[in-house]
């Protein structure tokens, strides 16, 4: 009966000590989870903070294209005053260029533009822009043609800028 | 005869060996949580934030400045002295000098049009100005700038 008793507590003992390590290992599986889900939280939330706001940041660039000469704003060479405005001789891709000039190889990494003039149909785009717009502006502007003014809205494509250059000048879907 | 000369723990009873048991629990969970603790203020640090959030408040400023041709000078509106701020053509960057949370720079890039420039640098300058004059955007204390 003693010998018994001895074993029972011997497998006793073993059965604590397998408890003990059993339920020690689901703990630190348990709180290494909750650690990387906290780890993970926190990131995603930071990057969520960090973010710049698309929108504002095409509006400050696109601010340019109607209110700086040199973009396409009409300036009256004789008071040397600046109207916000579109002069026609002026939207063409060769005035983007200077004044928005994203024509470098990794340039697709920036804001990219589309341009289109709702009466007149004319359009233009800078160097790395994809046919991928992920919002639209819109302006009603003064435009300035023929030493007259009309009132016209300007649509404006925004692409956001990419990480990875698009695989043949094409966008993946 | 000599006994051989043995060294034995004092085997603890189940009483002891459970508060031993508490007490180890107790020290690795206390341990856990300041660590989760660190790891919670390293990240969230609003210092970081500050940086981005300054960075790119200043990127928005020079992309207005450079889309008018008017002379103007634009103050920021927040005492400045714990950053330093670097402006070349086409980037921003700005740091902290107070390492207390941390060493945190943040660099934004800008486009300008090909007939405008931008420089400047300041460190611990309270009243930092953008200033538009020509085909210069200038960055510096407010003083300075305005002359």
């Amino acid at each position: 009966m003693s010998g018994g008793n001895q074993v029972n507590s011997k497998a006793q003992s073993a059965f604590t000590l397998m408890y003990k390590v059993v339920f020690g290992t689901i703990a630190m599986i348990v709180i290494t989870m909750i650690f990387m889900g906290l780890v993970s939280l926190v990131y995603s939330y930071k990057g969520n903070v960090l973010q710049d706001p698309e929108q504002v940041t095409a509006d400050t660039i696109a601010y340019r294209f109607t209110h700086s000469s040199d973009c396409f704003a009409y300036i009256n060479t004789a008071e040397q005053t600046v109207t916000p405005s579109i002069d026609i001789t002026k939207f063409n891709t060769d005035q983007l260029n200077v004044c928005y000039p994203v024509t470098g190889e990794k340039d697709y990494e920036k804001y990219n533009f589309k341009l289109i003039l709702k009466s007149s149909g004319q359009e233009i785009k800078s160097a790395n822009y994809y046919e991928a717009p992920d919002f639209t502006l819109y302006y009603t502007i003064p435009v300035h043609e023929n030493d007259a003014w009309t009132k016209d809205t300007i649509t404006i494509y925004v692409q956001k800028p990419f990480k990875d250059k698009p695989l043949n000048g094409r966008v993946n879907p | 005869m000599h006994q051989p000369c043995s060294f034995h723990l004092p085997k603890l009873n189940n009483k002891g060996s459970h508060l031993l048991f508490v007490i180890m629990n107790l020290i690795f969970v206390a341990v856990a949580v300041y660590l989760i603790f660190l790891f919670a203020i390293r990240s969230g640090s609003s210092k970081e934030v500050a940086v981005n959030n300054l960075a790119y408040e200043f990127t928005s400023m020079i992309n207005v400045l450079a889309g008018d041709d008017n002379k103007i000078i634009v103050g920021y509106p927040q005492d400045l002295s714990t950053y330093g701020l670097i402006l070349t053509p086409n980037s921003i960057i700005i740091y902290n000098l107070d390492k207390e949370n941390g060493d945190f720079k943040s660099e934004k890039q800008f486009t300008l049009p090909t007939t405008i420039t931008a420089t400047g640098a300041v460190e611990a300058v309270a009243n930092v100005c953008l200033t538009k004059k020509d085909n210069l955007i200038l960055l510096g204390q407010c003083q300075e700038v305005t002359k």
